[in-house]
C-alpha cells in the first residue's frame, strides 16, 4: 500500500491537491483539496446590489464571464427585470465566446501535455512523462497544433471584448442584457472570427481528439465515476432548434428526468468552515465561518448534492442530457465531448447572430428595491453555476455561490460518500506508481477551477 | 538573407526591432508565481498579440515555474521552481499574499510531505529574484483578494517583501503591459517607475485626461444609463482617478474597453479597488 | 443667469484665452488675409465679452439680487446624493459645497463616501491642505 499525493496539480486554474493510496496497482481511496480560500460570499455582504456583477466575476480569470452572467441573472430575478430578445441573444453570444477560450485552451495546454510530448519550450515540454504512445510524425502535428491553438483561443477573447469591452472581466453583461450598441462593423468582425475558429475547431481540434483516443484506448474504460449528471441547462430559452442546446435535467441511473433546483444543499462536513447547520440550502442564511484547522476536514471546496446525492457536471453532462454524445462517460469520453461541444456553441453562435438586430442595448436605469431574493441558475463552460441574491436594506444580506467544480471537486459528505473527481480516480490502475500519470489525466478530464471553487 | 525590416508587414516589425535587440542577450529565467488570485492575469498574458504567447516563451524568456502552463506536476514541478533559485532570474507575482493561518489559505504546493505555502513561496523566491514584478491589482495593492472584511489577510507583495517591486496593475493587467515591462527590463534596464513603482510609460495617463468622451465631461453631456455613448461620470466613473493607457490602447486587439463599451471604468488598475471604487455603477 | 455658476467664470476664462491666442496669432502672421480673418474673430470675441459683461451688470442692478446663504438641515442635505439626477453636496465645517462635478467625485461617491452628509471628519483624515476645498463651489451653511 502507497500514498500519493500531487500537489499542485499544474495545468488546471487554483491549487489542487489530490491524494490517492494504492494497492496492488490499484486505487482505493481518494482525496482532493481545494487548497486556495479567498471569501467572496463574506466579502459581498453589505455591498450595493449592483456590484456584484463586476465583483463576483474576479472570482476567477478563466471563467470570469460565466460568473458575472449567473449575478447579472440572479439580479434580474431579484429586481424583476426582463431584457429583450435582442439583448439576450448578444449577451448569449458573448457567453459563447467564453466557451471557446476555454474549451480550446483546457484541450491544447491543459489536456495534451498529458498525452504528447510538448512543445521543445520549457516548461511546456514534458521531460518527464512515461506512457507517451503517439509516434514522433504525429506527436510533432499536434505540437504544431498546440502553439497555432494560442491564436484562436485569443481571438475567442477578441471577440469577446469586441462585444464586452474586455477579457477576462468583461463590463458588457449586466442587468437588462448588455451595454453594447451592435453595429455592422462588430457584427462581420465577430462573424469573421468565429467562423475561423470554428473551422480550426472542425479541421485541427477534433482530429487531434480523436488522434489521442486512438492511442490511448483504455481511458475509455477508467475514470467513470458515478455516472450522475447534472445540467441546470444551456441556450434554452430559443425555441428553434439551430439556437437551441439543452434544458435543465438529471441523468441518474440509466435515466434523464426533471431537474428541481430546492434539492441542491451544501455539505460542510469534511470542509474547512465551521457552521450551526452542516447541511445548508444555498438560500439559508447560515453564518459560515472558515476554520482552517477543523478536524478531519480536508478541503476549502464544499460538497453540493442533489438530493443528498453527488453529481457530475461540464460538457459532457450538457451533451449527454440534450442526447447529442452518448458514447460512454469516461476520462476520454469527458474530453471528446469537450471538442464536440465547441463545434455546437459555435454553431449556435453562428444561429444568434443571424437573428442579432442592429439596436441600442435598450438598458434602463434600474432601481434596487428594499428588500427581494433572486436566483441564477445557467449552464457554463465547466458545468452548472447558482449565484443566490439576498437584498436588505438595499444592500447585499446574503450570497451564495455554487459553482461547477464544486461539484466536481467536492470532498466526501455526511454520509461519506465521495465527490465525483474522487470517485472517478476510485479503481482506477495506476501502473508505474513513480509516475503516476493517471491521476493527473482523470482529474484533467473534468477540467477543474479551483479559484471557482472555493472562491 | 535579405531581412530588411521595412518589407516585412508592418504587424512584425515591432517583433523584429525585439528580436534584433534581443539576439545577443542570454535568456533569463522567469518564474511566473500564482498567489490567493483568480490567474486571470496569466489568462491576459496569453491573450497577447506580437508578441504571442509563444513569442515570449521562446525569443524573450525562459520560463521556469508556472503552475497554469507547465508540463510537469506535483514535487517535479516545485523542484523545478527551487532549481530556478541558484540562478538569475526575475520574479513574476500575481496574486496577493495570503497571511491567514501561517499561509495555509493559499498553499502552492507539497514538497517532501511539507505543504510549502504561497507566503513562503513568495519569500523564498522573493528574497533571490533579480526583478519582482506584482503583476495585477491583487499583487500590487490586496485588489479584490484583500477586500473587506479581508477573510483570508490578504496582504500585496511590497507590504510583504518590503524590497523595490515593480507594480503593474490592472484587474487583469493588460498583457502590453506586462511583455512590455519585461522587455524593458531585458533590453533596457529597469523602466522609469512613478511614486508608486509603476512603470510610467503605462501609468502616467489619466483616463479621464484621454479618454475619447471627455468633450461629452466638458460640455456637461452625462449618461444617465449604461449604453448611452456619453459621458458616464455621473454613473460613478472612475476614469478620473484613475491612470493607465486604456483610453488609447484599448483592450484585446480590439478598438473596445470598458468606456467604449458604455459602462463607466471601474479603477480597476488603481490602489483601494475594489473597496474604495465602489459603488461601481450608481444611477 | 446664476453667478455661482461655474459656468460664468468658464466661459470668461476661455474668452480670454482665445482672444491671447488670436492676437498673438495676428502679429505673428505675415499673411493680410490671414491677419483679416484674425480681425474678425477677435471682434466676435469682444461681442461675447460685452453680451457677458451686460449680464453681470443686469443681475447686481437688480434690487433682490444679493447673495444668500441657503441653510441646510443634515435631513435636507442628505437628499443631495447625486443619485437621480439630484446634485450632490457635500459639507465640511459647517460648509456645504457642491460637488457634482468633481472629478474625483464620479457618481456623487469619492473612494466610498456618498454624497449628502456632513464630511468634516472623513476630510480631516484624508485631507491636509484645506486649499482644496476654494475650488469647490459654495451652495451655503449647515445648520
Amino acid at each position: 500500500m502507497a500514498k500519493i499525493t500531487v500537489n499542485p496539480i499544474t495545468r488546471i486554474s487554483g491549487f489542487l491537491e489530490i491524494e490517492v493510496t494504492v494497492e496492488n496497482n490499484r486505487i482505493i481511496d481518494a482525496k482532493s483539496s481545494g487548497m486556495l480560500f479567498r471569501g467572496f460570499e463574506k466579502m459581498l455582504k453589505g455591498r450595493p446590489p449592483l456590484d456584484a456583477v463586476y465583483f463576483t466575476e474576479r472570482i476567477c480569470g478563466i471563467c470570469s464571464t460565466a460568473h458575472s452572467l449567473a449575478a447579472t441573472l440572479a439580479l434580474e430575478y431579484a429586481l424583476d427585470i426582463e431584457p429583450n430578445e435582442n439583448a439576450r441573444m448578444i449577451r448569449d453570444f458573448v457567453h459563447g465566446c467564453e466557451f471557446l477560450q476555454n474549451h480550446i485552451r483546457h484541450f491544447y495546454q491543459y489536456t495534451l501535455p498529458d498525452y504528447i510530448k510538448g512543445p521543445n519550450i520549457h516548461p511546456l515540454i514534458n521531460n518527464y512523462s512515461v506512457d507517451l504512445r503517439l509516434p514522433p510524425d504525429r506527436n510533432d502535428k499536434l505540437v504544431q497544433h498546440y502553439l497555432e491553438s494560442t491564436k484562436y483561443s485569443r481571438l475567442a477573447h477578441e471577440m469577446l471584448a469586441e462585444l464586452a469591452g474586455k477579457a477576462p472581466h468583461n463590463h458588457g453583461i449586466f442587468i437588462g442584457g448588455v451595454t453594447v450598441k451592435m453595429d455592422a462593423d462588430k457584427w462581420i468582425k465577430v462573424r469573421s472570427i468565429l467562423d475561423s475558429i470554428l473551422s480550426f475547431v472542425k479541421d485541427v481540434m477534433l482530429e487531434d481528439v480523436y488522434t489521442i483516443a486512438r492511442y490511448y484506448p483504455d481511458y475509455f474504460l477508467n475514470g467513470s465515476g458515478y455516472g450522475n449528471l447534472l445540467s441546470y441547462g444551456l441556450y434554452n430559452t430559443y425555441k428553434d432548434r439551430e439556437a437551441f442546446y439543452v434544458n435543465p435535467g438529471i441523468f441518474k441511473n440509466g435515466t434523464i428526468s426533471s431537474f428541481d433546483e430546492n434539492m441542491i444543499t451544501e455539505n460542510i462536513k469534511y470542509a474547512w468552515y465551521e457552521a450551526d447547520q452542516i447541511e445548508n440550502k444555498p438560500t439559508d442564511e447560515v453564518e459560515i465561518e472558515a476554520d482552517r484547522y477543523k478536524e478531519k476536514a480536508y478541503s476549502w471546496v464544499k460538497a453540493p448534492r442533489y438530493n443528498d446525492v453527488p453529481f457530475e457536471v461540464g460538457p459532457l453532462a450538457r451533451m449527454w442530457i440534450s442526447g447529442i454524445y452518448n458514447n460512454g462517460i469516461s476520462t476520454m469520453d469527458r474530453t471528446i465531448a469537450r471538442v464536440l461541444e465547441v463545434i455546437k456553441i459555435a454553431e449556435i453562435m453562428q444561429e444568434l447572430l443571424k437573428r442579432v438586430e442592429l439596436k441600442p442595448s435598450g438598458q434602463r436605469k434600474y432601481s434596487v428595491p428594499d428588500q427581494a431574493e433572486g436566483k441564477g441558475l445557467i449552464d457554463t463552460t465547466r458545468g452548472g453555476l447558482g449565484h443566490w441574491i439576498d437584498i436588505k436594506n438595499q444592500k447585499i444580506n446574503h450570497y451564495e455561490i455554487i459553482t461547477p467544480t464544486s461539484w466536481n471537486l467536492s470532498p466526501r459528505d455526511t454520509k461519506l460518500q465521495r465527490g465525483p473527481v474522487e470517485e472517478a480516480l476510485f479503481c482506477a490502475e495506476i501502473k508505474d506508481i513513480e509516475n503516476p500519470v493517471e491521476i493527473g489525466r482523470i482529474v484533467r478530464s473534468f477540467d477543474p477551477c479551483v479559484s471557482c471553487a472555493t472562491h | 538573407m535579405n531581412s530588411c525590416p521595412i518589407a516585412i508587414s508592418k504587424d512584425f516589425i515591432a517583433k523584429n526591432l525585439i528580436k534584433l535587440s534581443l539576439q545577443n542577450t542570454h535568456k533569463i529565467n522567469l518564474i511566473w508565481l500564482e498567489l490567493a488570485g483568480c490567474s486571470g492575469n496569466i489568462i491576459s498574458l496569453l491573450n497577447a498579440d506580437n508578441p504571442d504567447i509563444n513569442y515570449f516563451l521562446t525569443n524573450m524568456i525562459s520560463l521556469k515555474y508556472n503552475n497554469s502552463l507547465m508540463a510537469a506536476e506535483g514535487e517535479k514541478a516545485y523542484r523545478q521552481f527551487l532549481e530556478t533559485l541558484d540562478t538569475e532570474f526575475i520574479l513574476v507575482i500575481e496574486g496577493a499574499v495570503s497571511t491567514k493561518a501561517q499561509g495555509l489559505y493559499d498553499v502552492v504546493a507539497k514538497y517532501n510531505g511539507q505543504y510549502v505555502t504561497g507566503m513562503e513561496a513568495a519569500k523564498l523566491a522573493g528574497e533571490r529574484a533579480k526583478h519582482i514584478l506584482a503583476v495585477g491589482t491583487c499583487a500590487a495593492y490586496g485588489g479584490i483578494s484583500a477586500a473587506a472584511p479581508n477573510p483570508s489577510e490578504s496582504v500585496s507583495v511590497s507590504a510583504f517583501l518590503k524590497r523595490d517591486i515593480i507594480n503593474v496593475p490592472g484587474c487583469p493587467v493588460h498583457p502590453d503591459w506586462i511583455i512590455g515591462t519585461i522587455a524593458h527590463l531585458l533590453v533596457f534596464g529597469v523602466p522609469e517607475l512613478d511614486q508608486k513603482n509603476r512603470p510610467v510609460i503605462f501609468y502616467s495617463i489619466n483616463i479621464h485626461d484621454a479618454c475619447p468622451r471627455r468633450s461629452f465631461f466638458d460640455q456637461r453631456v452625462f449618461a444617465e444609463k449604461l449604453g448611452e455613448p456619453f459621458c458616464m461620470f455621473k454613473l460613478g466613473c472612475r476614469g478620473p482617478v484613475t491612470n493607465t493607457d486604456c483610453p488609447i490602447r484599448r483592450w484585446n486587439d480590439t478598438d473596445n474597453w470598458p468606456i467604449g463599451d458604455n459602462t463607466p471604468c471601474i479603477g480597476c488598475a488603481r490602489e483601494g479597488f475594489p473597496d474604495l471604487m465602489e459603488p461601481f455603477i450608481r444611477y | 443667469m446664476n453667478i455661482h455658476n461655474n459656468n460664468f467664470s468658464c466661459q470668461l476664462s476661455h474668452i480670454t484665452y482665445r482672444l491671447s491666442y488670436y492676437t498673438k496669432v495676428f502679429f505673428s502672421t505675415p499673411n493680410p488675409w490671414e491677419k483679416m480673418y484674425y480681425v474678425n474673430l477677435i471682434s466676435n470675441e469682444l461681442f461675447w465679452l460685452n453680451s457677458l459683461t451686460q449680464q453681470l451688470w443686469e443681475y447686481f442692478t437688480e434690487p433682490n439680487n444679493t447673495i444668500e446663504e441657503k441653510q441646510f438641515t443634515l435631513t435636507e442635505l442628505a437628499k443631495y446624493t447625486g443619485a437621480n439626477g439630484t446634485p450632490a453636496y457635500a459639507a465640511v465645517n459647517g460648509i456645504v459645497y457642491d460637488v457634482s462635478l468633481e472629478e474625483t467625485w464620479g457618481g456623487g461617491s469619492h473612494f466610498g463616501l456618498i454624497a449628502g452628509k456632513d464630511l468634516t471628519n472623513q476630510f480631516k483624515s484624508c485631507h491636509q491642505a484645506e486649499a482644496i476645498l476654494n475650488n469647490l463651489p459654495v451652495v451655503g451653511v449647515l445648520i
